[in-house]
Parts: structure tokens; sequence; C-alpha cells
């Protein structure tokens, strides 16, 4: 299987459309873009691939965070002294952050939230300050959460939800990444039993490749496929097998 | 004196802006020589001044209007942003792939790949792994017992790689200097045999 990442799909449009609307923003201060939507939609790969290509701080919220351990670790990424009263790390991170204009990446923001969400607080002070792009990446519900800070969500330009992937997506991803031509009744098939999960549509994509080039093809049928593993039922805890076509070999 | 494409570009400002300017009235509108006209021209083409909609025919483009109606001046060298006479940003592969590997921390060869390379970047595998093997070298990167599983049937897997706390040495990206045999560290700024 190729290693790419794939572009041509509804999410990251959706993703690049939100960019481009906090870029041009009217009001300087709403610099914050929410990204939301359930696990293995491709949320976390594709705000992964944006930082490293547009030179992001890129943090994972923890568990434990305050915001005085959010303000070091900040500091420790951009390799600043995080040392002394948190009013001087504070104006440290500002001073890069804002004379570089170097973006900002919060992933598992529901961290963020504990104990009336000052660490996002924090964080909306340094976006207000440098008015630099942050970019909160977070579970479905955290939309709803955020909701309840006013002070917060005000600056929020533009929430981008993950969806699962569409049909014509899953195309997209068996064309760019499969090293053997799957045939649409299969991709039907993975759609199907992925949920529009990039993370199901992955292993399948492998599983498929794996098959084929067992078997010497070069492209890959529901009907080749038959019978086979081709993604997990996580829930149910059994594997889905590919049900024999009716008519077929 | 103005820069010779200055000068083009004024003329332009002067004559009005027309939809279109030919060469030949460039000519007529500043003393230069044809030669000179043909390269300011090429050159404005380039940073996006102005663009060619028929044979010797330029049109000005909305960031030439802008660039005259905010009274930006137009000179030669490095278009990037600078600091102290030196390129502060550039979004090179070898940058993007130390930026995916701080991200990262814990990696494989794929794992980068996928997120520094598009359908448009062609195959980054040898790039990617011959940068993670000088870094290694140079100590930044700790190979991991462990390999990962990989998707070809004969695949031995992927070596995992580690960039520790205290290899991270900043945001600018280590530089593998081959033909010297040493990575050099712009953010400590040393340089280490390989």
């Amino acid at each position: 299987m190729k290693k790419v990442f794939v572009k041509n799909i509804s999410n990251y449009e959706r993703f690049r459309t939100g960019i481009s609307a906090v870029e041009t923003r009217g009001a300087p201060e709403a610099s914050l873009m929410l990204v939301t939507g359930p696990a293995g939609y491709g949320k976390s790969q594709t705000v992964d691939q944006w930082a490293v290509g547009n030179g992001a701080a890129y943090l994972r919220a923890k568990v434990e965070w305050t915001p005085s351990y959010f303000m070091r670790e900040l500091a420790e990424t951009l390799k600043l002294d995080s040392r002394g009263r948190a009013k001087d790390v504070f104006g440290r991170i500002a001073g890069v952050l804002g004379g570089q204009q170097i973006p900002l990446v919060i992933d598992e923001v529901e961290h963020c939230l504990r104990d009336s969400a000052q660490v996002l607080e924090a964080i909306r002070d340094l976006s207000d300050l440098t008015e630099v792009m942050v970019i909160l990446v977070g579970m479905d519900q955290v939309q709803a959460k955020i909701a309840r800070h006013a002070q917060i969500s005000s600056r929020i330009a533009k929430v981008v939800e993950f969806l699962p992937a569409t049909p014509e997506d899953v195309t997209e991803f068996c064309r760019q990444l499969a090293e053997v031509t799957i045939a649409p009744d299969l991709i039907a098939e993975i759609h199907k039993q992925s949920g529009g999960r990039v993370r199901e549509i992955m292993n399948a994509i492998a599983t498929v490749e794996q098959t084929a080039k067992r078997n010497g093809n070069s492209a890959a049928s529901l009907q080749d496929m038959a019978g086979q593993v081709l993604t997990h039922d996580w829930q149910a805890r059994r594997p889905r097998m590919v049900a024999p076509v009716k008519g077929g070999r | 004196m103005a820069w010779i494409a200055e000068q083009v570009l004024t003329a332009i400002r002067d004559s009005g802006m027309r939809e279109c300017i030919t060469e030949d009235r460039l000519l007529e509108l500043t003393a230069l020589s044809k030669r000179q006209v043909q390269q300011s021209c090429r050159l404005l083409r380039g940073s996006g001044l102005l663009e060619k909609t028929d044979e010797g025919c330029h049109t000005i483009t909305k960031a030439g209007i802008e660039a005259l109606e905010s009274g930006a001046r137009y000179r030669s060298g490095p278009k990037d942003k600078q600091h102290n006479g030196k390129r502060i940003w550039k979004n090179t592969a070898r940058i993007r792939i130390w930026r995916a590997i701080r991200l990262r921390r814990k990696f494989s060869v794929p794992e980068i790949i996928a997120l520094v390379a598009d359908e448009t970047s062609g195959d980054m595998t040898s790039n990617v792994q011959k940068y993670v093997r000088a870094l290694a070298k140079a100590g930044y990167l700790i190979a991991l017992p462990k390999r990962e599983a990989g998707s070809p049937l004969t695949s031995n897997g992927y070596k995992r790689w580690w960039l520790t706390d205290e290899k991270d040495s900043g945001p600018q990206a280590p530089v593998w200097r081959q033909e010297r045999g040493t990575v050099y560290d712009p953010n400590t700024k040393t340089e280490v045999a390989i």
C-alpha cells in the first residue's frame, strides 16, 4: 500500500475551506478553529499533515494539564526557556508565536475543559494577543461543552465537522493508496463495512492488496474477496466476512 | 534611480493601466532597451505582478495593481522572508520531515511519508530513509527493538525510531551535509560527524 496523504476527499475539502475562512476573518481576535468528529474519521491525520506543512506548534493535551503546565510544554516545544514566573513564560511564548506568526494546534482539546476551562482561557489569551491561528481538535461532544464558555466560543471563527467518508472518498482512497486496481463493487463493500472510518478503509485496502498479490492478481473484485475477512467489527468483537456473490465463480 | 523593473511598473501605472500593454508601447514610455523591457516583463511575470495575455502583450494582475497602489517597490534579490540577510522560513522536504518527526516522536518511515507526501510529491521513501539514517547516526534517533508490521506479504516490517526530548534540539531541521559526512544543527549551531 502506498503511503501518501489523500487530499481529494470531502473532509479535507471542508478543512481547507475552514482554514481559508479563518485566514480571511473579519475580527482579528476570532482566530480559533474547532475541528470535531468521532474517532477514526481522519481528524488527527489531517491536522497533523497541515501542522507539518505549515510549521505549526503542535501539542496533544493531557489530562493533567493546568495553565502553567500547558505553558511550560508549549515553551519546550518552541525550545524556549520554560523556567521562571508564568507571566515571563507567557511573554516569551507570545513573542515567538506572534513575531513569527506560528499557528498553534491543540489535539484532544477535551482535556483543556476541566476546572472551568482554565487551559482554554490561557489559549484564548495567547490567541488574542498574538492573533495567530489556533486549531482545536476534539471529539464531537466538545463543541457543546465549549459553547458553555461564551468568552471562548465567541473566538471560534469556524467549526469543521469530520463526517464518515463518502463512496467517492473511498474510491479516491482506493485509487491513490492501493497498488492493485479495486473494482467498484468491492469499493462499495469497503464503504459499507467500514462505515466511512478512515482507519478501517486503510485496513481493508491492505487486506485486499495482500489477497490480490498472494493470488498473483493485479486487480480485485468483490468475488475475489468472497469468504475473506475485510474489516473487524470491534463492537461485536468479530470479523466481518465478505459474503459470496450470487452467480459468481 | 529606480530599478529597471520598477521603471516598467511605473510606466504601466502612468499609462493608465489599460487592459493590455505591449512591449513596443513600454519601449516608447521608458528610455529602456528592448532587452531590458523584455527581461523586466519576465521578472514581473515571475513575481505575479504581470501576466502575458498575447504575443508581446501584457496585462497587469490584481497583485500588480495592489503593489502599485500600496507603493510597493520592486527590488532584485531573494523573495523569501529575511532575517539579518538570512532566509528564516522554507518549506523544503527535509524541513517537513523534521517537523513530522518532532510531531510523532516515535515513528516508522512510512508514517512520516504519509505526513509529508501527497499525490504530487512523488516517491519520498528514499529521501526520508536517508535523512532518518543520517539523524540516527548523528545520535538524534534511537532505534526501537520492536518493528512495525508491514502490509506486503513478504515484508520484514518497518524499523521504528524514537526522538527523545533531550535530542529534540528545536524547530529548525538539522542539515545532513553529505559531502562533509556531518549533520549540522542550526538550533544549537553544532556539527556532528557521522
